[in-house]
């Protein structure tokens, strides 16, 4: 089954716990969560667990070929870029970093091409650097709704910065202003 | 002079030609005297010879006949029979021949073969004379192709016809070779003569030629080098008649050297100036020597009018007595107009230094003012009609009060003199400058000043001149410079200080933040709690401070300009006013967000929310109870002006103004931790920021507060 | 040896106070003055939470995670940053995912404790 409304967050440093506070706010929506955090292969699996501890979702890590599931949370592995193929299937790569980092958000949001049915969101929380602003954008034009983290509750203002200075960000939110919203976007269930 | 020399020379060759034809004349006359003499002594000598010939025949007989083909005498037979022939020529040298009719029938002659010369024939004209009319005949003839000097006798027979005839001739040149080398000889001294006479008149002639030629060349030099000199010269004599003038003389009397020459001044100039020069004339010959004037009165043959000077100088004979002037004219006209364009050039530098826009005077050598333009009468209060002309320092008096050097003064003053003078004297060149603080008739002035001597052309100092610059606005202008700049340095300074301090200060911060909490949370004595609580707060507030002190640093330190770029309004303060919610639901406070959507402004997203962080933050804290705050927005033409309403607290009219400042705090405020009095310079930093206005306004305590402030409004 | 958290800091009394809270809260605390001693610490088989301080003298916290990383001691490992501000910082580039959070001084004792906990439960799970 596809995924009828996507989300997809890009983060990084701060992720965990800001993710932590995220989810512990959404209840089980009828959209497919994709996360892209910074992380290292070492760390990408308890991250992942970390994850479906706090949310009311299951979380794991997208698995290459693995189709996107409503209802479900999945973390970027790491070592890998992650690209979305159709919208809908996981597709790992190796390669270079883009902006320093690997998986980068960018990659990953620049896989999405415009849907004719459901919703696409776009959010960029705390980190450091400019990964995912370009992404951002990008999901911007393609008919997504964009979410940058505000200043405030950012550990890191450096990325939800850089995506705001796109000019592409419909909503500069706290997480629990996000989680708020998201309900309001996707319905609540 | 040329005419004469050639009649010279034809008299001197004429006079040779005639000594030549005389001497020849003579000479011939007297040759053909001795040729006659010579010539009637040969025929003489052949009368003789003939005699001779005639009686050698009478001898042998004295009838002359013809027997036959023969010549007979008597009985003696003539034809053939040269024995009388030989003996006429053996006695007298002559050729002697008998002719019977024409024909030489006995001869001494011979043939150049050697053969006699028998059967001949004599001359026809001589034979038509002798033997036709039977006369003797005396002359030359031809014989034999040779001339001869002949004497032919008819011979008669008895009955007296001719039949014949005697003759005797001698050769031509042996009579007349005596004569002939006379004749050659005087010819020859003759010739010689001839030709030592034509010589030397040739050579004479040649020699005064040449002489000739010298002078005319001298002569041509000359009036070469008059014409050559760019002046009109011209000479006179005694009587002042013209006696000859250069080129440039003759065009200025426009007429040609034939008409000009032999006449005086009334001829060839107009009356007025005829006039001076024959009354100057008269003068330099009344007192020889050399005269010089200079006069108008000059009048081109083109028809202007020149300044000349004219220089004469008398000039005398060889024998002493005056002989006449020569004279120079040096047109001025020129330099008059020169010097008339040079005073036109001082008049105009004068003009330029009148309105010249720094204030300038001019001295001369003896430091009297000679210019005194209208930038330094306004500048110093006096008029021209007041101060030129004088000296004895009058110039110092509108700057100082006094009589005093100033810098025009100090010129040539050595350096130790001249800093007693001013301080901070600057040399550059021969230029002095210096500046000082003078009190002016229009208040006290700061003044720069610059001298330089001034030179003529010769390069002698004949003055100086002084410029004066009013620096006060520019020195005012700097001192305010100098004291932002100061206070820019002074605020980087505090700036860098703060930005330390609050990094520092989260240092010694984090133990007291991190254990505090936990004391509390372990004392179980309620005093102790309290007083730990106490310490929380102060702890809380110190670093509440560092947070906006560093926040209002980094805002107003903010170096370069910042980025604007359209920001939807409604949006930002919904942002903010989801953060300040709790502080609103503690007090019962309602908050109004009555920005159109719609409305967006030029503005940085970052700063603009921490702005409405601010202001809602403070209206929240002073709202009334359960009170309400609002925010609207009104977009007039490209300003939207953003107004934050609360219905509380109020201020004092004189506050309005006071609450921007830092660390400022209303009264009400003033105990409160929880505030640091810096929100609101926060607030105006970013405004001004964004080039925009921000003020409170207050109806009075108690009656709420609305903070205003300006941004820039996005074309819809 | 457990799991322990390392607090890596120049300043005495913020690795007592770190100290005095994880007395109380029961986790193990290891203590590290500088970049190198938190690299000895490593190498002495430690692995945990790091709280790592990024002003310090000497080696700073950055180039004390290069180390880290070139030396292969990051397995097993969680690194948290200490910081007096939240701005970003361009010598961490390419080090973003070797940070998985950051605490901003001055911090509260249930802030850490409650970061502290939950990495803990990563690292170790």
């Amino acid at each position: 089954m596809k995924a009828k409304h996507i989300v997809v967050i890009g983060v990084s440093t701060g992720g965990p716990m800001t993710l932590k506070a995220l989810f512990n706010e959404l209840p089980p929506l009828n959209a497919a969560f994709l996360v892209v955090l910074h992380i290292t292969p070492e760390m990408d699996f308890r991250i992942a667990q970390g994850i479906a501890a706090s949310a009311s979702m299951p979380a794991e890590l997208a698995q290459d070929g693995a189709f996107m599931k409503s209802g479900h949370i999945y973390l970027a592995p790491g070592g890998y870029h992650l690209k979305v193929e159709g919208n809908h299937r996981f597709a790992l790569y190796t390669g270079p970093r883009v902006n320093y980092v690997q998986p980068s958000v960018d990659v990953t949001m620049f896989s999405f091409t415009r849907q004719s049915a459901g919703q696409l969101i776009g959010v960029i929380l705390t980190g450091m650097g400019r990964d995912g602003a370009l992404g951002l954008k990008h999901m911007k034009e393609i008919g997504a709704t964009t979410i940058a983290q505000d200043q405030k509750s950012s550990v890191i203002y450096g990325m939800p910065k850089a995506a705001l200075e796109t000019g592409a960000v419909d909503y500069v939110l706290p997480p629990l202003g996000i989680a708020t919203k998201l309900v309001e976007l996707l319905g609540g269930g | 002079m040329r005419t004469q020399t050639t009649k010279i020379a034809n008299a001197t060759l004429s006079a040779a030609l005639v000594i030549v034809i005389c001497l020849t004349i003579a000479t011939e006359v007297v040759l053909k005297q001795i040729r006659i003499e010579e010539t009637q002594e040969a025929a003489e000598v052949q009368d003789h010879a003939l005699k001779l010939f005639w009686e050698l025949y009478l001898a042998r007989g004295t009838n002359w006949s013809v027997q036959g083909r023969d010549l007979m005498v008597g009985s003696y037979r003539v034809s053939g029979s040269q024995a009388v022939p030989d003996r006429v020529k053996a006695i007298t040298g002559s050729t002697a021949s008998v002719f019977l009719d024409g024909t030489r029938v006995a001869t001494n002659a011979f043939y150049p073969t050697g053969r006699r010369a028998q059967v001949t024939r004599m001359p026809a004209d001589i034979y038509t004379s002798v033997v036709g009319r039977g006369k003797p005949y005396r002359g030359e003839s031809l014989v034999l192709g040779e001339k001869f000097l002949c004497a032919y006798d008819p011979i008669r027979d008895r009955h007296g016809n001719v039949i014949g005839a005697l003759a005797v001739g001698a050769r031509a040149g042996d009579y007349l070779v005596p004569y002939r080398r006379t004749a050659l000889r005087i010819r020859a001294i003759n010739t010689v003569l001839t030709c030592i006479f034509i010589l030397c008149a040739f050579l004479l002639l040649t020699e005064r030629r040449r002489a000739q030629e010298r002078i005319e060349k001298q002569l041509d030099f000359l009036q070469v080098i008059i014409d050559a000199i760019p002046a009109p010269v011209f000479y006179k004599d005694a009587a002042g008649i013209y006696l000859g003038f250069n080129k440039i003389y003759e065009e200025y009397i426009g007429l040609s050297r034939e008409q000009m020459l032999g006449r005086s001044v009334f001829e060839l100039w107009a009356p007025d100036a005829a006039e001076i020069f024959h009354k100057m004339d008269q003068q330099l010959f009344a007192a020889p020597g050399v005269q010089t004037y200079e006069t108008s009165a000059v009048r081109h043959s083109d028809g202007t009018h020149h300044s000349v000077i004219m220089n004469k100088a008398t000039f005398h004979n060889p024998d002493g007595s005056l002989g006449g002037l020569v004279g120079v004219m040096l047109d001025i006209t020129e330099r008059k107009a020169a010097e008339e364009e040079t005073r036109n050039a001082y008049r105009k530098l004068a003009d330029i230094l009148e309105f010249l826009p720094d204030p300038t005077f001019v001295v001369d050598q003896e430091r009297r003012v000679i210019a005194w333009n209208l930038a330094i009468e306004e500048l110093s209060g006096v008029g021209k009609e007041q101060i030129l002309g004088n000296g004895n320092y009058a110039y110092a008096v509108p700057f100082y009060g006094v009589r005093r050097k100033m810098l025009i003064d100090l010129l040539e003053d050595p350096p130790e003199t001249q800093e007693s003078w001013y301080a901070g004297i600057t040399r550059s060149g021969e230029t002095l400058s210096a500046e000082a603080w003078l009190g002016l008739h229009n208040g006290e002035r700061y003044l720069w000043s610059a001298a330089s001597p001034l030179y003529d052309l010769q390069g002698n100092q004949v003055g100086g001149i002084q410029t004066v610059r009013d620096l006060t606005d520019v020195r005012l202008a700097e001192q305010e410079r100098h004291r932002l700049e100061m206070q820019l340095k002074h605020s980087n300074m505090i700036e860098s200080l703060l930005t330390q301090l609050s990094h520092d200060l989260r240092t010694p911060l984090t133990p007291l933040f991190a254990l505090l909490p936990m004391v509390r949370r372990h004392v179980k004595d309620p005093k102790l709690e309290r007083m730990v609580a106490l310490c929380e707060e102060s702890v809380q507030q110190i670093q509440g401070l560092t947070v906006k002190a560093l926040d209002l640093v980094r805002l107003s330190g903010a170096q370069q300009p910042v980025q604007l770029s359209p920001v939807p309004l409604a949006g930002i303060a919904r942002v903010s006013l989801h953060g300040c919610a709790a502080s609103f639901e503690q007090r019962g406070v309602t908050c109004l967000n009555e920005i159109d959507p719609q409305l967006s402004v030029f503005g940085q997203p970052e700063q603009l929310a921490l702005l409405f962080d601010n202001l809602l933050s403070n209206a929240a804290r002073y709202a009334a109870d359960c009170g309400y705050v609002r925010i609207q927005a009104n977009r007039t033409e490209e300003t939207v002006t953003v107004a934050v309403h609360d219905d509380g607290l109020g201020l004092e009219p004189g506050h309005c103004e006071l609450i921007f400042r830092e660390f400022y705090k209303v009264d009400a405020a003033r105990h409160d931790t929880k505030t640091q009095g810096l929100g609101l310079p926060i607030c105006k930093t970013i405004v001004m920021n964004h080039q925009g206005r921000i003020w409170a306004e207050s109806p009075g305590l108690s009656r709420g507060t609305t903070i205003f402030f300006t941004l820039k409004a996005v074309e819809a | 040896m457990n799991n322990g958290v390392m607090i890596v800091d120049d300043n005495e009394h913020i690795r007592q106070s770190v100290q005095m809270i994880c007395e109380f809260e029961d986790l193990d605390l290891v203590c590290a003055a500088s970049g190198q001693e938190c690299l000895q610490q490593l190498q002495s088989g430690f692995r945990g939470v790091i709280l790592m301080d990024i002003m310090m003298p000497e080696m700073d916290g950055w180039q004390t995670i290069r180390e880290i990383v070139e030396q292969g001691l990051y397995r097993g490992n969680l690194i948290l940053m200490l910081t007096g501000m939240g701005q970003p910082d361009s010598r961490m580039d390419g080090l973003q995912e070797y940070v998985t959070d950051y605490l901003t001084k001055p911090f509260g004792p249930d802030q850490l404790v409650d970061a502290l906990r939950y990495y803990l439960n990563l690292v170790e799970s």
